[in-house]
């Protein structure tokens, strides 16, 4: 099934997103166009690691993305039961298409990469820099496991791109991130303001055009389209006001975004990975630079699944997160196999439950055998909602 | 060959391992009314003699969940969970013992004792590369709302990174004795514990002696069933006279059948490593098909490279570095590293092939199998093959696949050593 929720731009703007959405059909394509000008290119497993780090070394950090491509080769080296983007970077490893890398980063956040990037690393000969994040908040117990680990990293690093990354560098790079992220809540904010500005699709293809090409573009691009979004006319008017959560690491098919909007719906506030969660917060500027990059870990401005202990609760985070915006409901998206999440969706469930908040859940795979079971549920939710 | 005379044997060493564990889980439930605080552990049984020493009475989450399978009680549990909206590809031991947590309290007056667990004043998590273990834990912390603490394990990416390994673990395992002494306005009594210690190191030492043993010795006299079952004295009995005595004995025993030349099976004609978890909920069908096929389980990852298996780096006078170094198991190594000791082993004890358990709804234990297995194809040459099943959930188990595939491999060997077909 093929679906497309119509783009309220026109214009330039609409180009904006033609060349992002290149991005999202193949991932790295920016990021050959670079390797060609002689720039070392630096693949980061998600959700986490401060891809300032590895900015600062000159090289250009991607965020390695779950591809379209079917899972083939892939199958001969991992069983059925890691997640889709664990099993889809172990595919196109096995088929060297991670071959254009100058090093992957392994962020440890959760098994399925750990296990995963474990097979990426027999099926290439890429380096690979092993770094490791603990399952908490608490800064002040882990700082001193996790700064040694993430020197060793700027180390590692050092190696591989063949410079000395200092802190100034590494300063400067911050400054360009933390602009980015400020660029993203401008936009996300204007689509909470401004529900059907843009559409759900539109925005994803926002955050992981900025996940594989350079800030500095990515910057100047979204520079050049805010303005047009503020002064854009819309109208959401009767639609179904919807939150979409989860969906951790990789990016949602856009086939399912854009029947989630087709129904007469419009998404005016998310969590997801490939959205607020990527630039909700920034890396702070008032301590030393490598500390700083660390604290965003600790505390990167919502509760993430893979984090336990009670300093954060997700589910007051999306309660109050989807009342703020308005939302009618909350769409659940989860990944299949996707642990973090199917531990923390039973308490989530009941949470807006008993705080009278509608709520859906749809899993997601790699292979869409078929949109239209999602859509009869969704349908139904959305009647509900209307009821 | 009778029917009578087709029959396994198991350790009589091993019978009163089911005893150690009904009074282990009577003496739990009897803690409160005791004063003893009571603290839920999932994870690697590596705190428990911290734990002793500080009169800690703990539910190890594992093992609880192991047993449910093994003795068929798993299903009224993962049921409760499942109703709270648990999903079947949730590890099947989480769902288990989540299961525990969320029991109803109005079925507690007819509800066979072993649901009958104390609930938690704290909770305590041991990961070691598993990183489902604080979600698990975190989700309990939702239900009882107690205090957690959590090791957690980095992999060890190269071998030179394993000593700052153990090092970052036994930083950790010292803030663990600050949180017990919070949660237990106790001071840890650190004679006692390197007293535990020493009994930890001792019984450690007679278990994998009588592993070495049993697994070099043609035939071997020991199924992996019982090793399995023995593993019921490291997660219930550690660090007590008891366990010592337990483990001295299978270890004579061992070192008996072994001197008349006695084998577990009545012909072992296929040896194997086994890769991956038990199968809980099938333990009497698979001892009975391999033993049908005559093949012996020699060595596995669950009972070779794991649960305190490193007495050598037990150090009674440092016991938070000797914790630290038992948490390093079989799932802190990267894949080479892992292959390394799986070699090792199946040279070591002359095994002719390997077989994984593919737990479903397990992520990380048979995660690197076809890696393992490239890598021990090519250094040894000899076959692997996997089948489908899960730790505690039946319902992912097919056995006509598994006995296909095992007759397979049995097929794959003997054709390989030239001795014909399976009869």
């Amino acid at each position: 099934m093929s679906t497309s929720a119509g783009s309220p731009l026109r214009g330039r703007e609409e180009g904006v997103f033609v060349k992002m959405r290149t991005l999202l059909e193949d991932p790295y394509s920016r990021a050959r166009q670079e390797k060609e000008k002689g720039r070392k290119i630096i693949g980061i497993t998600p959700m986490h690691f401060p891809e300032e780090l590895v900015h600062a070394s000159g090289a250009l950090p991607v965020i390695l993305q779950e591809t379209n491509e079917p899972i083939t080769l892939g199958w001969s080296y991992s069983f059925p039961n890691l997640c889709a983007f664990a099993r889809s970077n172990v595919d196109a490893a096995a088929k060297g298409k991670m071959d254009f890398l100058d090093g992957i980063v392994i962020s440890d956040i959760c098994m399925a990469l750990r296990i995963g990037f474990s097979i990426v690393r027999q099926r290439t000969s890429l380096p690979m820099i092993y770094t490791w994040w603990p399952s908490e908040y608490k800064f002040q117990r882990w700082y001193p496991i996790v700064s040694r680990r993430l020197e060793r990293c700027r180390k590692a690093l050092e190696e591989i791109v063949g410079k000395r990354i200092d802190d100034q560098s590494i300063q400067a790079s911050i400054g360009l991130y933390n602009t980015n992220r400020q660029l993203l809540r401008q936009v996300y904010e204007i689509r909470s303001k401004k529900p059907g500005v843009l559409s759900c699709r539109e925005m994803q293809e926002l955050v992981v055009s900025s996940m594989v090409m350079p800030k500095e573009e990515h910057n100047r691009l979204l520079q050049e389209l805010i303005p047009k979004l503020q002064n854009r006319k819309h109208s959401s008017d009767g639609k179904t006001r919807l939150f979409l959560s989860a969906h951790l690491c990789h990016r949602v098919k856009p086939d399912l975004l854009n029947l989630i909007e087709d129904m007469d719906a419009v998404v005016v506030g998310d969590d997801l990975y490939t959205g607020y969660r990527y630039y909700a917060s920034e890396v702070p500027s008032n301590v030393p630079p490598m500390e700083a990059m660390m604290r965003r870990y600790f505390d990167s401005g919502l509760p993430c699944p893979t984090k336990c202990g009670p300093e954060a609760d997700w589910a007051d985070y999306i309660i109050k997160a989807s009342s703020e915006c308005g939302a009618q409901g909350v769409i659940f998206l989860m990944p299949k196999f996707c642990e973090p999440h199917m531990f923390y969706y039973p308490y989530l469930k009941d949470r807006l439950t008993d705080a009278g908040i509608p709520h859906t859940f749809v899993e997601t795979e790699h292979s869409l055998l078929s949109l239209e079971g999602i859509k009869t549920r969704i349908e139904a939710f959305m009647e509900m909602l209307k009821a | 060959m009778t029917k009578e005379a087709k029959k396994i044997k198991r350790l009589a060493s091993i019978a009163r391992v089911g005893s150690v564990v009904d009074n282990f889980y009577e003496e739990l439930r009897q803690a409160p009314k005791k004063g003893k605080k009571v603290a839920w552990c999932g994870g690697w049984p590596t705190p428990f003699p911290l734990l002793r020493a500080m009169d800690v009475a703990y539910l190890f989450e594992d093992v609880y969940a192991a047993t449910a399978a093994a003795r068929h009680m798993e299903k009224k549990l993962q049921g409760i969970s499942a109703d709270k909206g648990y999903m079947a590809e949730v590890c099947s031991y989480a769902r288990t013992t989540l299961g525990e947590a969320f029991f109803p309290e109005e079925e507690k007056p007819m509800a066979d004792p072993y649901y009958l667990m104390p609930n938690p004043d704290f909770l305590l998590c041991v990961d070691i590369g598993c990183s489902m273990l604080p979600w698990w834990t975190d989700a309990e912390r939702r239900v009882f709302n107690k205090p957690i603490f959590v090791i957690q394990c980095p992999l060890v990416w190269k071998r030179e990174d394993e000593e700052e390994v153990v090092n970052e673990l036994t930083q950790q395992y010292r803030q663990m004795v600050t949180f017990l002494e919070d949660m237990t306005h106790t001071r840890v009594n650190w004679d006692r514990f390197q007293q535990i210690m020493a009994d930890v190191r001792e019984a450690v030492a007679y278990r994998m002696e009588a592993l070495d043993i049993a697994s070099k010795a043609i035939p071997s006299p020991v199924t992996f069933f019982d090793w399995a079952a023995s593993l019921g004295i490291t997660n219930y009995a550690l660090g007590t006279p008891l366990g010592v005595e337990l483990y001295r004995g299978i270890r004579d025993e061992v070192r008996e059948r072994v001197a008349r030349k006695e084998g577990a099976l009545p012909e072992e004609k296929v040896r194997v490593y086994w890769e991956g978890h038990m199968c809980w909920p099938h333990m009497r069908w698979w001892g009975e098909l391999l033993n049908e096929l005559g093949v012996n389980v020699v060595a596995a990852k669950y009972t070779h490279l794991g649960f305190w298996h490193r007495p050598d780096k037990i150090d009674p006078a440092k016991p938070l570095e000797s914790m630290a170094w038992n948490t390093v198991g079989c799932l802190g190594y990267s894949a080479p590293l892992l292959a390394e000791d799986i070699v090792r082993l199946c040279r070591d004890y002359s095994l002719d092939a390997v077989v994984c358990h593919f737990t479903y709804t397990c992520r990380i234990m048979p995660g690197l199998f076809f890696e393992i297995m490239n890598i021990v194809s090519r250094k040894l040459g000899i076959p692997g093959v996997s089948f489908d099943g899960d730790v505690a959930d039946s319902s992912f188990f097919g056995s006509a696949q598994a006995r296909e595939r095992i007759e397979n491999l049995v097929e794959a060997v003997l054709a390989k050593k030239g001795v014909g077909k399976v009869s």
